[in-house]
């Protein structure tokens, strides 16, 4: 006992706490006896924070926190704080939440240290990005991941990688907490840092969208409500303007799209509704659209006007509202069939 | 824990209603594999005001929380249109409810707030505020544990402990530093449990005869409220120390875990007798409502749609004539006199599409206008919603709807709509329909005699300023605060109706001071000698020197409060604007 008081009493250098829950984090993985190694981590898990954050009454000190910072980068501490999450328990999980996202917020002038280290090592955002495979760390990972990629840098290593793929599977996920945080980070992955969303939807956009209406079709009412909300943010984003005109060629998307304003869901027609006007609005209709459109003029000539009729409020949705019934009461089929 | 994170609807009985709200229903329903109860609170995502990001910050703080203290949750899933959120039973039910029957004695009361203040320390850190900590979200065991619920608008705060400043909470409960918008913490919650203490000891919160809208303008300008009658020196301090308007002097959860009152607290047992004294008083009552069952409600769709067979996507059939895709693109090369160029033609697209100023073939809205609307389009839809909490809030004298939380996405449209519709009814006490903004002021009549035009000039040059200072300095009690208002307005009402009996009282009480020998001896002299405060005038900016009085605001407080307050939310929603 007094062995234990003694070496607990002890201060330890920052660069010493660093290595020594790298060191308890790696021993995890191989004892039986996992309460010690637990206790070790939290009684350092404590100290580490006393650093980062000061105690309460002081502030921290910025030598101390650049001290463990710089440790932290060169004996890999982040990779092993995530890798080991799933062996910890609940509590402890929070601290290495706590200490991945308070690093990664390190700031010095314009630089962000921690970004920088990480952007050398994809490794840690690919097992954040698995992470949501696993429900007891999902949130955990998801908090982190969320925090990682608001870095341009970061945020480049999932989208420009197969990683990016695997979100149209986390967002369908049945447990509703990891499906929606899952789907906040793919928001933010397509909203957030816009020149690195349109290279992607560029190079992949045929690829997307029969992801995405995998999304649209889905038979979980907030997946489908969140993306078709998102998928509006995104073709009316200008931005994304090439991709807006692919997208409303096609007549695949339309007909989905005319089948969502028909939703049972009123929020789902709103904004099926945020859609479905870019495709009438666009004076250079692919044949094929301006034909189901044609086709359908007199039922949607029934059907608009009746069309969240009691949205009274909404100027600006009734007067999208009327100029669509004036697109389409004016549409003739193809001129050079005549 | 026997339950999975991951579960199924088909995995519960639903058995009856243990409460409803503006959030959705709560259930007892029973865990079918193991036969353990439990609470499922279901919120209906179709027909919420909030935005799902909202509910899923919820999730988030409440599975982030593993403590004895704080109800424990079990997973959630979709179903329908309804999020089904299943969270631990907890058979005591609510300290609201335990309080019907009347105030808890203060030696249950200590054992509650030891109890929340150690769920808050735990809360507090793990970096999570409350922000509605009242005794309808304390909800007991029937063992009786104590255990925080209701995370609806609790925060997390981010690593670096910044501080919030979003204007959430249930008026009565909340904090001065909350309605005010200041940077706050977690001591806002400390607050909100001081007042809960008082909740608990009275049966009421201080100033629950007051309209909540109105205690928004109260709680930051009357003295803390203080815990009167019958109790110990420690629950009177205790309280007291809760109730520190400044929150930066005001102790944190552990703090007050070593205060005597807490320290001398009894076991969580003794909180038994509270359920058994529930239970007794409910079965005395004759008029026990049956308990209401659950009932799958059948999807009602709205017959909206105004088309009963689907649209007709066979093209094929109706175009006689079949022309390629190459076969237009030469056309439309054809037709372009400048253009000649499939390149340059979508350069030209894209500018009509997107050049505000050229609008498209004859509308008045162009593509461009569509396309930079994300932003109207959440304004429009919010003034739909503010247009449902109109008339939702003519009914606001219920009491459940007096203690409605007022969460982020809420408050824009309650406070818009109170602009809107009768300030001086809501700036006045519920129980009567005096006003105290002066808004009810009969019109002035204008005087015809001597008296009554010195009346008037009296009023103009003295009074009227006066009032006003009156009614707008700080550090007042609430009483104290009511009965300035009132003399105002009964001056005000009088001046403007009958300048000649105003010259009267003047001419009266000056003649009556004067011949009062001991009076006249402090008043006439103490006059004297403060000129500033005898040069009081509407033109001069004299001070009052024991008073800290800004200059009459245009607008009545209340709605400078709420405008700014509806300012600052707009500016939050749209920051670009």
């Amino acid at each position: 006992m007094a062995f234990l008081f003694s070496r607990s009493s002890r201060q330890k250098s920052p660069q010493e706490l660093a290595r020594s829950l790298k060191d308890s984090l790696q021993r995890l993985e191989h004892v039986n006896e996992k309460k010690k190694v637990l206790e070790d981590i939290s009684r350092t898990d404590g100290q580490i924070k006393i650093v980062l954050h000061g105690d309460g009454n002081s502030d921290p000190s910025p030598d101390s926190i650049a001290l463990i910072a710089q440790e932290a980068y060169s004996i890999d501490l982040l990779y092993y704080i995530i890798h080991s999450l799933p062996r910890l328990d609940f509590e402890l999980r929070k601290e290495s939440t706590n200490i991945f996202t308070t690093l990664l917020q390190r700031q010095i002038g314009q630089r962000f240290p921690t970004v920088e280290h990480l952007n050398t090592r994809e490794k840690v955002i690919e097992l954040l990005v698995k992470g949501y495979e696993q429900p007891d760390i999902s949130l955990n990972c998801g908090q982190m991941l969320r925090e990682s990629i608001k870095h341009e840098q970061l945020a480049k290593i999932v989208l420009s990688s197969s990683l990016f793929w695997n979100f149209f599977d986390f967002v369908q996920l049945p447990a509703f907490e990891t499906a929606s945080d899952a789907f906040s980070t793919l928001k933010d992955l397509l909203t957030r840092h816009k020149a690195l969303a349109l290279e992607l939807l560029t190079r992949n956009t045929e690829k997307f969208f029969e992801k995405f209406n995998g999304l649209l079709v889905s038979s979980n009412y907030v997946t489908k409500r969140q993306s078709i909300k998102l998928l509006g943010e995104i073709l009316l984003d200008r931005t994304n303007y090439v991709i807006m005109t692919a997208y409303i060629d096609s007549p695949e998307h339309l007909k989905l799209i005319m089948n969502m304003l028909r939703d049972k869901s009123k929020n789902i027609q709103y904004e099926s509704f945020h859609v479905f006007k870019v495709f009438v609005a666009n004076p250079n209709k692919s044949k094929p659209v301006l034909d189901i459109l044609v086709k359908n003029q007199d039922k949607l000539l029934v059907f608009l006007p009746e069309f969240h009729s009691d949205r009274t409020n909404d100027e600006q949705f009734n007067d999208e509202k009327q100029f669509l019934i004036r697109q389409i009461a004016d549409l003739k089929p193809d001129p050079l069939r005549s | 824990m026997a339950i999975p994170r991951i579960c199924t609807a088909d995995q519960f009985t639903l058995l009856e209603e243990l409460g409803s709200g503006s959030f959705g229903v709560v259930y007892k329903a029973i865990y079918k594999e193991t036969g353990q109860v439990v609470a499922v609170k279901q919120i209906d995502l179709e027909s919420s005001d909030d935005d799902i990001a909202e509910i899923q910050m919820e999730i988030a703080l409440l599975s982030g929380c593993d403590s004895e203290h704080v109800t424990k949750y079990y997973g959630c899933f979709v179903k329908g249109y309804k999020l089904w959120i299943i969270m631990e039973f907890l058979a005591g039910g609510s300290s609201l409810d335990l309080l019907k029957p009347g105030p808890f004695p203060e030696r249950h009361i200590a054992i509650l707030c030891r109890e929340l203040l150690e769920g808050l320390s735990y809360l507090h850190s793990n970096g999570k505020i409350h922000r509605d900590i009242k005794a309808a979200n304390v909800l007991l065991s029937s063992e009786g544990d104590v255990k925080l619920a209701d995370f609806g608008v609790a925060a997390q705060l981010s690593n670096n402990m910044s501080r919030r400043n979003t204007f959430v909470g249930t008026p009565f409960w909340m904090a001065p530093e909350v309605i005010k918008q200041q940077a706050y913490d977690y001591k806002a919650d400390i607050w909100s449990l001081g007042i809960t203490a008082i909740e608990l000891a009275r049966g009421e919160p201080p100033l629950s005869e007051y309209h909540p809208m109105k205690v928004l303008f109260l709680i930051p300008k009357a003295i803390p409220p203080a815990l009167e009658g019958n109790f110990s020196k420690e629950f009177k301090e205790f309280v007291s120390l809760c109730l520190v308007k400044d929150h930066r002097r005001r102790p944190s959860a552990k703090q007050l875990l070593k205060h005597k009152f807490i320290r001398n607290a009894g076991k969580t047992t003794e909180l038994q007798v509270l359920i058994n004294r529930k239970e007794e008083w409910q079965a005395r009552r004759l008029d026990r409502a049956k308990p209401k069952l659950y009932q799958e409600t059948v999807a009602t769709m709205n017959s909206v749609d105004s088309l009963t067979d689907p649209w007709s996507f066979t093209v094929n059939s109706v175009s006689p004539v079949r022309i390629t895709e190459t076969e237009i693109t030469m056309e439309d090369l054809d037709d372009d006199d400048d253009d000649d160029s499939l390149q340059n033609s979508t350069i030209r697209a894209r500018r009509s599409l997107s050049d505000l100023s050229e609008p498209l073939t004859k509308p008045n809205i162009s593509i461009a206008s569509l396309h930079n609307d994300s932003q109207r389009t959440i304004r429009a839809s919010h003034d739909k919603l503010e247009q449902d909490q109109v008339l939702r809030t003519s009914s606001m004298r219920d009491r459940a709807d007096r203690q409605r939380t007022i969460r982020p996405s809420r408050y824009l449209r309650e406070t818009t709509q109170v602009t809107n519709v009768n300030v001086a009814e809501i700036a006045a006490p519920l129980k009567e329909n005096s006003s105290i903004t002066g808004k009810h002021v009969p019109p002035q009549v204008s005087p015809t005699t001597e008296e009554g035009r010195l009346g008037r000039k009296a009023f103009v040059d003295i009074l009227s300023t006066l009032l006003a200072k009156l009614e707008y300095r700080t550090g007042q009690s609430v009483q104290q605060m009511d009965a300035s208002a009132r003399l105002a307005n009964g001056w005000k009402t009088l001046d403007a109706v009958d300048p000649e009996t105003e010259f009267f009282v003047l001419q009266t009480i000056v003649h009556k001071i004067q011949d009062h020998e001991q009076l006249r001896s402090v008043l006439v002299s103490s006059a004297k000698s403060d000129n500033n405060s005898r040069s009081i005038s509407p033109k001069s900016s004299g001070t009052c020197s024991d008073v800290d009085i800004p200059s009459i605001p245009k607008r009545s407080p209340i709605e400078q409060l709420l405008y700014a307050r509806w300012l600052e939310g707009l500016r939050s929603r749209w920051p670009d604007v």
